[in-house]
């Protein structure tokens, strides 16, 4: 049976090699390792299982994000990066359909009739990287909150506890960044630059 | 610029943290003569009202999230999946502690990013889990577990009518049947003040025991605060509302009102009702179209075709019925759902003679049904489920009234259950008389009511009686009274002790008992205190020959044993299963063979079980309903699935005096078939307000709603908050009340939490708890999110902090001397008492500095408060003069308040007196700061205190409850040939 670093490297692979499929059998593990440990955390049951989940999001993220290698400072920089990567996946898809598609970059993006109940279009998820990106240029804080709930897919609590704020913060994070982001990728008057 | 968005957000953040009136204010102040700023943060807070569900649904979820079979959610634990609906993902699961089969609903993770969204959801999920009614699907709980928020429902076993429709128009009969169950249920949610909203055939499920409506109320959680209407946000909103799930499955049954975005309010039920009606009997929507817009253009313009133009036999008056549910305008449509039903009824029983109709008597499980109806066509389509609806005419509905007596009433004075706490009347072996215990003129006593008399007459050396029970013979009745169990004889005489010393009353708790029943092998009843005494919960009897001995053994796990009853010739006792003292739900009934077998539970969150032998059932109470199951009495077993009955039995939540949960139902249920009854829903906790009284008496209530509040509360350390109780019918929660906010918080509800004290550095709160039947000293922390952590099993009163952080005074678990508890890290390292004397000591509570323990104690024959050096040695110095209880020191040490003793009506003072700590101590005069009514200003509690003083002592915290006038209840229904209905409602296989 193959670990699931090796899965990764594997998949890996084959989306260099133009699989499309590959990106969207590796969310399923990072999604689950995630959670996980996002459930461990908040149960205390951190240890044991911290090798395997390192090594895979490791893998993935040495790989699909930073050529460089990555040293983890502590726990609430290891969600970071899970969800990082959640993100990467999914915007590297978005991009890659994108492209298949238009053989462009969009020039228009709807969002009147997108409020994130729904799966972003491919469109839209590229957008919001982009606003989310400019976010965390001025609000890093926000911005994190904003990875690890949507595309970490964490709780509020979970959240908190990977990031080791109370509620109450990420609640408000939350919010704000809610309605910066809104506002933002409806282009509305009054545009808060970061 | 990366300054200004984090200027611009800041100030955001600022606003929202406000309630939204003051957020102008807040603005005009933190943006002064910064207009770009205003701008700004005007434009993001103006996205509030698109931002609900904005990003909250995760960018990805795996396909096949669906919780497992073996996950736990709090004490449930999922079984399997059963559907996903509009507000999430339904399972079917098990209640642990209960053993009951439960359906979950896992709730979509946005609910928990909002607070104003959560606190509006579990206010309405409150109101909804109130509802109690047999057609209505029963709210059980609401729950979170591990940041997964869900509901907990009655599990539903059938078919959604939804289903069924897809086979065509149902046949009149049942179809008006469903129907009067229907609006029976709107009815009732409507007097309890909830709205549906979404009647639809998918909410209304057919089970073996009627129809089921599902999701009352839920719809409005479902709808974030700023959603409108359907038809004004279509335009922009359209993909979000289809997303949800939910919508378009209910369009066709909204009203035109719900549609134009207004408030929904009962008469926009009556609309879908009608629309369902119409399609149960044609087969066919009252309202189609091919998209939204025409669907909604035919709610709002077009009248569907009348019923009995697809269905020609159709009486004119449901016709006319259909036709004024669906009118357009809510002033059109009858009134009330329970005109409607009433309607519907009477189309089933009395209509068609007009329209020259046939009668045509069915036999149907043995019992002579006379059908009226309009129309020869639907004679034959009459098959299964016309029971209730349909009975027989011999079936009677009588009352007898109490006269001569004022009130039947149990209780010695005011009760807040109808009947009193206690089940007040029995009936005689032959079914020809009841006995019940009626009060007039203040004098309560037993009467004997024959039902061929004109009234009742009074049983003599009968003062003060309760529980009656009669012999086998019919030659004796039975009765507690005097801290006695005593017998006359029915046609009168002097009244024998049968067993003394049973349930005396004052000083000290007493165990009274809880039931009483005669059969040919004795006399049996339970006795139950708050307690733990050896003798304390059990069923006992006393045989012809002898005194009076436990026939049960109590369990770790059960904390009483009540409402006994027997089997056909007496080998085996039914009895209910306590765990809870406040509450509803983990109640269960089991059966014991004596004299000596192993008990067997036989129902679980039920109450005061009694076998019916004529038919073969056991009834049981659930909540205000009387169930019933066929049950094997040989090999104690139950024969089907309960049904409910009858709804609204009298069922007593508490005991008057010792304030314990009694579950005894007002019913009797004759030999000869009839049953009597008192109707009245459950009684639930009166609500109060959360007020301060300052020195003077003038009484300030603070802001927040008024809930069911627990009487006793704590101020913390830092004076910014209240950890108060709130209770209502199956749990008692700890919740924080914020001072500066107004803002109410929820600790836990798991069980019963009672009598909260905060540990000295205010992090957390210790309290009595009671959970699965067993009593614990619990912490629970109260910034962090966890669960309560049991530190030491058993009773624990606990009071007052010692300022050395380890030491804790409290009340002994008998409630009747001063005990120290000694925790170390977290961990209870002993508890004793402090003295052991004759006398009771209650209220104890440490000065600030910790040299003094003040303490009420009843050593002069009545309470006085006391001041005795700790740990002593030293002398007690009598406080109080002229009587006093509930000492609490001012924070400086420099003053002691009390409450003077309770006068003759009720009312109390609170009371001021002055230390000097010394030494020596000095302690001055007590002087009277304010009278109050004790009945309305809850201050005062036994055996703790349960008001707070202000840091500086200038006010003080408590509660305040407006006294409702108590049911005075004159008449016990009663209802013929009861056996026939219990026969055709719970069938009995041979």
């Amino acid at each position: 049976m193959s670990t699931p670093a090796a899965d990764v490297t594997g998949l890996l692979i084959a989306w260099r090699q133009g699989d499309a499929d590959a990106l969207e059998r590796l969310l399923p593990l990072v999604y689950t390792e995630l959670h996980r440990l996002a459930h461990g955390r908040i149960r205390g049951e951190w240890a044991g299982q911290t090798l395997q989940t390192t090594a895979l999001v490791h893998e993935a993220y040495v790989r699909l994000v930073d050529g460089t290698q990555v040293s983890w400072t502590n726990r609430a920089h290891f969600f970071a990066v899970c969800a990082r990567l959640m993100r990467r996946i999914l915007v590297d898809r978005a991009r890659a359909r994108q492209s298949q598609k238009r053989g462009g970059k969009a020039r228009h993006v709807e969002f009147q009739d997108w409020l994130g109940r729904q799966p972003a279009k491919d469109a839209q998820m590229l957008a919001l990287d982009e606003a989310l990106t400019r976010l965390s240029a001025g609000e890093p804080r926000p911005a994190k909150v904003v990875e690890l709930r949507y595309f970490g897919g964490l709780t509020i609590e979970e959240t908190a506890a990977a990031l080791g704020l109370g509620r109450e913060t990420v609640v408000r994070d939350w919010q704000v960044a809610r309605l910066w982001l809104l506002h933002e990728l409806k282009g509305g008057s009054g545009r808060v630059h970061a | 610029m990366s300054e200004r968005l984090h200027h611009v957000l800041q100030v955001c953040r600022q606003a929202l943290e406000r309630p939204a009136a003051e957020r102008a204010a807040y603005l005009d102040g933190a943006c002064a003569g910064e207009e770009a700023l205003r701008r700004a943060v005007d434009a993001l807070l103006a996205e509030q009202s698109s931002a609900a569900g904005f990003l909250e649904a995760p960018a990805w979820t795996p396909e096949r999230s669906r919780l497992p079979a073996g996950t736990r959610l709090g004490p449930y634990e999922i079984q399997s999946f059963i559907g996903a609906g509009g507000m999430g993902e339904v399972y079917k699961g098990r209640d642990t502690r209960l053993g009951r089969i439960v359906a979950i609903k896992v709730l979509p993770p946005d609910l928990a990013a909002d607070p104003d969204r959560r606190r509006r959801f579990e206010q309405e999920a409150r109101a909804v889990s109130a509802l109690n009614h047999p057609h209505i699907c029963t709210l059980h709980d609401i729950g979170s577990a591990d940041g997964t928020d869900y509901l907990v429902m009655e599990y539903v076993d059938g078919q959604p009518l939804a289903d069924r429709l897809t086979k065509g128009p149902i046949p009149l009969p049942q179809a008006l049947e469903y129907a009067t169950q229907i609006a029976d249920a709107l009815a009732k949610a409507h007097r309890e003040g909830i709205v549906h909203r979404d009647v639809k055939p998918g909410n209304v499920m057919l089970t073996k025991s009627g129809v089921k409506l599902l999701d009352f109320g839920l719809a409005k959680l479902r709808a974030p605060a700023a959603a409108s209407g359907v038809l004004s946000s279509l335009p922009t909103r359209e993909s979000s509302i289809t997303a949800q799930g939910a919508i378009v499955g209910t369009l066709a049954y909204m009203a035109p009102e719900q549609l134009e975005g207004k408030e929904a309010d009962p008469r926009s039920d009556i609309f879908s009702f009608g629309a369902l009606l119409y399609e149960m009997l044609t087969g066919k929507r009252a309202f189609e179209g091919e998209s939204h817009a025409s669907v909604i253009a035919a709610i709002l313009e077009h009248e569907p075709a009348a019923v009995s133009s697809l269905q020609p036999v159709t009486p004119p008056a449901l016709d006319r019925l259909v036709r004024r549910c669906l009118a357009k305008a809510p002033d059109d449509r009858p009134d009330t759902a329970h005109d409607v039903a009433d309607d519907v009824r009477w189309l089933c029983e009395a209509s068609g003679a007009g329209a020259g109709t046939a009668l045509h008597p069915v036999r149907r499980r043995g019992l002579r049904v006379t059908l009226v109806l309009a129309g020869l066509a639907f004679a034959a389509a009459i098959g299964a489920g016309v029971t209730s609806l349909l009975r027989p005419a011999s079936i009677a509905r009588p009352s007898v009234d109490v006269r001569p007596a004022d009130e039947l009433n149990t209780d010695g004075g005011p009760s807040a259950t109808p009947g009193g706490s206690r089940t007040a009347f029995t009936w005689t072996p032959d079914g020809q008389a009841l006995v019940f215990v009626g009060r007039r003129g203040g004098v309560q006593q037993l009467y004997v009511r024959r039902l061929d008399a004109v009234e009742a007459r009074p049983l003599p050396n009968t003062e003060n009686a309760q529980l009656p029970a009669v012999s086998p013979d019919g030659q004796w009745v039975a009765f507690w009274a005097g801290g006695a169990i005593k017998k006359v004889p029915f046609g009168g005489g002097l009244a024998v002790d049968l067993a003394l010393g049973i349930g005396d009353p004052a000083p000290v708790l007493g165990n009274p008992p809880f039931g009483l029943v005669w059969d040919a092998l004795g006399l049996f009843f339970a006795r139950r205190s708050v307690g733990l005494g050896r003798d304390n919960g059990r069923i006992w009897t006393i045989p012809p020959e002898g005194k009076p001995a436990g026939v049960t053994k109590v369990s770790e796990a059960d904390l009483a044993h009540t409402l006994p009853s027997l089997l056909p010739g007496g080998r085996v006792l039914l009895y209910t299963v306590n765990k809870r003292v406040l509450t509803w739900g983990d109640e269960c009934v089991v059966a014991q063979p004596l004299p000596t077998g192993e008990p067997k539970l036989l129902l679980t969150d039920a109450t005061d079980a009694r076998y019916v032998s004529k038919t073969g059932h056991l009834v049981f109470l659930r909540r205000g309903t009387l169930w019933a199951v066929p049950f094997d009495p040989e090999q104690l077993a139950l024969l089907g699935q309960p049904v409910p009955i009858l709804e609204g039995v009298a069922q007593a939540l508490r005991e008057g005096n010792t304030n314990l949960i009694t579950g005894a139902g007002q019913f009797a249920v004759s030999a000869t078939g009839t049953l009597a009854w008192v109707p009245q829903p459950v009684v639930p906790y009166p609500e109060r307000n959360l007020v301060t009284v300052d020195r003077r008496g003038r009484v300030t209530a603070l802001s927040g709603p008024a809930r069911s509040y627990g009487p006793a509360l704590r101020l913390s350390p830092d004076g910014r908050r209240l950890a108060v109780t709130v209770r209502d019918l199956t749990e008692v929660g700890l919740w924080l009340y914020d001072l500066t906010r107004g803002t109410l918080t929820r600790l836990n509800r798991d069980g019963e939490s009672e009598w909260p004290v905060w540990a000295p550095d205010g992090q957390d709160l210790m309290f009595t708890w009671l959970k699965d039947g067993r009593w614990s000293l619990a912490a629970q922390s109260v910034d962090q999110p966890a669960a309560p952590r049991a530190l030491v099993r058993g009773l624990s009163w606990l009071s007052s902090w010692h300022p050395d952080r380890r030491t804790l005074a409290g009340v002994t678990p008998n409630g009747w001397d001063v005990q120290i508890a000694t925790v170390e890290h977290e961990k209870v390292t002993g508890v004793q008492p402090l003295w052991q004397t004759p006398e009771v000591e209650r209220w104890p509570v440490f000065s600030p500095d910790g040299h003094w323990l003040a303490y009420a104690s009843n050593k002069s024959k009545r309470n006085e408060v006391y001041v005795q050096a700790y740990p002593g040695p030293g002398e007690a110095r009598q406080v109080s003069l002229d009587g006093g209880e509930s000492p609490a020191w001012h924070r400086n040490g420099r003053e002691m308040f009390f409450l003077s003793l309770r006068d003759a009506t009720a009312r109390r003072r609170m009371m001021a007196v002055d230390f000097a700590p010394g030494p020596p101590l000095w302690v001055g005069t007590p002087h009277v700061l304010f009278e109050f009514d004790s009945r309305s200003l809850g201050l005062s509690c036994t055996p703790l205190r349960c008001y707070d003083v202000a840091p500086d002592g200038q006010h003080f915290y408590g509660t305040t409850v407006t006294p409702t006038p108590p049911p005075v209840v004159t008449h016990i229904n009663l209802i013929t040939n009861w056996f026939e209905e219990l026969k055709a409602k719970a069938p009995v296989k041979r």
